[in-house]
Parts: structure tokens; C-alpha cells; sequence
């Protein structure tokens, strides 16, 4: 089995730190569970297929891809769309020795946050809107966006719950969509993060 | 000469939320503790009917069906179960919830998101 790397991008005295750790393949279920992405294509641009670059480049390509790994989680944390939490599950990973970890939370959190966001949708639809089941739900969704550090949706869903103890459905609709698109921008990230993370340990496996 | 091996202490963590109890399955583990995860406190409540060899419940206050708090009543209700300790935790930091779990029992009540040093701060004390 080749051993790939995991990237955990850790804050160090207000910068972003890239630390390289090492992993087992077999942990790492988040880049086959993400579903595909649902918006417009982000700003990162996925790099191309190794198996297109000529080898002698691979050490440069494999540079480009670290620094294309760090820009998007500095962006990611000064955009407000994660914080100290998402810090926090990255030491749990490296400092525990759990490789795939964050994958998998964030995982979860995607899968979770989906249907929650699913089960709003169906429920403000209804003739009778049931507000306290709404807000049940984005507490939900507020609860596990703090423990992955998702900020942004985390604010939103603050938001949200207001709307909802005015048992407002106009203004639940407007909370879902800015709920909806906060989400997808973070799921985007994090797939593009995962795919960053897949190329360079293809073009790095040496890296322990 | 023969060696002892001390078992880890086993923890049994309640959360309808699967994101967050992957999460403080990982911090519990982090702190070298055996952990159970449920989604319930029914189930919670059914997992202590077979296995008595729990040193702490930790779990969330809302959860349908039975409270976080509901549980806490049930444990420190029964004979069996009273000298556990439990702890609460959640994302509202209300001090009237506060005193209610501590008052009813809880060892600690924590807000989310847990971060290590709670865990850390909680097992040593709670486990002694």
C-alpha cells in the first residue's frame, strides 16, 4: 500500500504553517464520499493529472501544489469561512497520530449539513410552517458547524434562528439561501483542499 | 516479575449529532480512554444495563426524546448507576441549565465546542 501524506495547515504565530505528516492510504474516505460540487467552479483551479507532467518537473509541480494548498486555507481562515476549531481538529490529527481524521469529520459535517439543509428546505415549504422544527434544525446545523470549525455557517445559522422565533417564513427562506450558499462555498474549499492534498502526495510520495 | 496492565478507563459518550461525536470520540481517545459512542439516551441507558464497566458519561443536553438532563435524572435515580459521574455539555451557554444539571448531580457542564484542555481538565479531575 503507498503511503501517501496528509497536509495539515496549523497557524503558527498568526501565519499559516504547512506541516507534512504521514499517513496510510487507506484513511482517507473523504475523497470518495464528498458529493460533487454543486455551484459555479471555484477560483482554484485543480491542477492537472501527474501522469501529464514530465517527471523532471515533479518536485517544482509538487511545490506549485503546497503553495496553492496554503493560499486556499489562509483564505479559507482571513475569509471568516473557518476558524480556531478547524486549527483545533488538525492538532488532534497530527498530534495524535490519526491520520484521515479530518477528513473524516469534515466528511461527516458535509453529509450532515446537506440533509439538514435539505430537511429546512421541505419543511418551509409546507402550507403550515413548523418553526420550532425549523429552528431545531438549524441549531443542528449551527451545533456541528461549530465543531468543525465552520464559522461562517456557524454565523449564518445564528442569523437564522432568529427568523425562525419571529416565525418568519419570508425570512427563513432568505436565511436558508444564504445558509445554502455559505455551505457550498465551504464544501467547495474543502473538496479542492482534499484534491490538493491527493496530487501532492502523488507527486511526493517520499515525503515522511 | 510480572506486569500489570491497568485497563483504559471506559467512557461512554451520548450525541444525536454524528459530526460531534466523532469529535469527542477523538478527544476522549486522545486522552487514552476507551470510548462508546450512542445516539440516544435510551440507548445510553441500554448500553449501561450490559456493561456496568463505565467510568464517566459525557453527553449533550438537547437531544429528542430524552434530554442530556433526562439521562442525568435516570443515572442519578438508580441505585446502580448513581456513583458515575456525568457530564453535560452544549452549544447554549445558559447559566440556568448550568445550575440545573449541577444541582441535579453533573459533574461538569461544558459548551461547545469541546476543545482539548476541556477534556484534559475534565479527566483528571472526574477520573481521580
Amino acid at each position: 500500500m503507498n503511503q501517501h501524506r496528509r497536509l495539515a495547515v496549523r497557524p503558527l504565530r498568526g501565519h499559516i504553517r504547512l506541516c507534512i505528516n504521514k499517513t496510510d492510504s487507506s484513511s482517507c474516505p473523504f475523497r470518495h464520499q464528498l458529493p460533487p460540487t454543486q455551484t459555479a467552479p471555484t477560483s482554484h483551479a485543480i491542477p492537472p493529472p501527474i501522469d501529464s507532467i514530465p517527471p523532471t518537473s515533479a518536485p517544482m509541480a509538487a511545490t506549485a501544489l503546497r503553495d496553492q494548498l496554503t493560499a486556499l486555507l489562509s483564505s479559507m481562515f482571513s475569509q471568516g469561512l473557518v476558524d480556531e476549531q478547524f486549527q483545533q481538529l488538525q492538532m488532534l490529527q497530527d498530534e495524535g497520530g490519526t491520520p484521515g481524521f479530518v477528513s473524516e469529520v469534515v466528511t461527516l459535517f458535509c453529509d450532515d449539513a446537506d440533509r439538514i439543509i435539505n430537511e429546512i428546505a421541505a419543511e418551509l415549504e409546507q402550507p403550515v410552517v413548523n418553526f420550532d422544527k425549523v429552528d431545531a434544525y438549524v441549531h443542528q446545523l449551527k451545533g456541528s458547524s461549530a465543531s468543525v470549525g465552520a464559522q461562517k455557517v456557524k454565523f449564518t445559522c445564528m442569523q437564522f434562528r432568529q427568523f425562525c422565533q419571529d416565525k418568519s417564513r419570508e425570512g427563513c427562506l432568505m436565511a436558508l439561501a444564504v445558509v445554502r450558499n455559505d455551505f457550498y462555498d465551504l464544501r467547495n474549499k474543502f473538496q479542492t483542499m482534499l484534491q490538493l492534498e491527493q496530487q501532492i502526495q502523488a507527486y511526493d510520495p517520499k515525503q515522511q | 516479575m510480572s506486569t500489570t496492565t491497568v485497563p483504559e478507563p471506559h467512557v461512554l459518550a451520548v450525541d444525536d449529532s454524528i459530526v460531534d461525536r466523532a469529535v469527542i470520540s477523538r478527544l476522549l481517545r486522545s486522552s487514552k480512554y476507551r470510548v462508546t459512542t450512542v445516539d440516544s439516551g435510551k440507548r445510553a441507558l441500554e448500553i449501561l444495563s450490559l456493561d456496568r464497566n463505565v467510568h464517566m458519561i459525557i453527553t449533550d443536553y438537547c437531544m429528542p426524546e430524552m434530554t442530556g438532563f433526562d439521562l442525568l435524572k435516570r443515572v442519578k435515580e438508580s441505585a446502580e448507576l448513581k456513583e458515575i459521574p456525568v457530564v453535560l455539555m452544549s452549544s447554549e451557554n445558559s447559566p440556568t441549565r448550568i445550575r440545573r444539571c449541577l444541582e441535579e448531580g453533573a459533574e461538569d457542564f461544558l459548551i461547545k465546542p469541546v476543545r482539548p484542555s476541556d477534556v484534559s481538565r475534565l479527566c483528571s479531575r472526574v477520573m481521580k
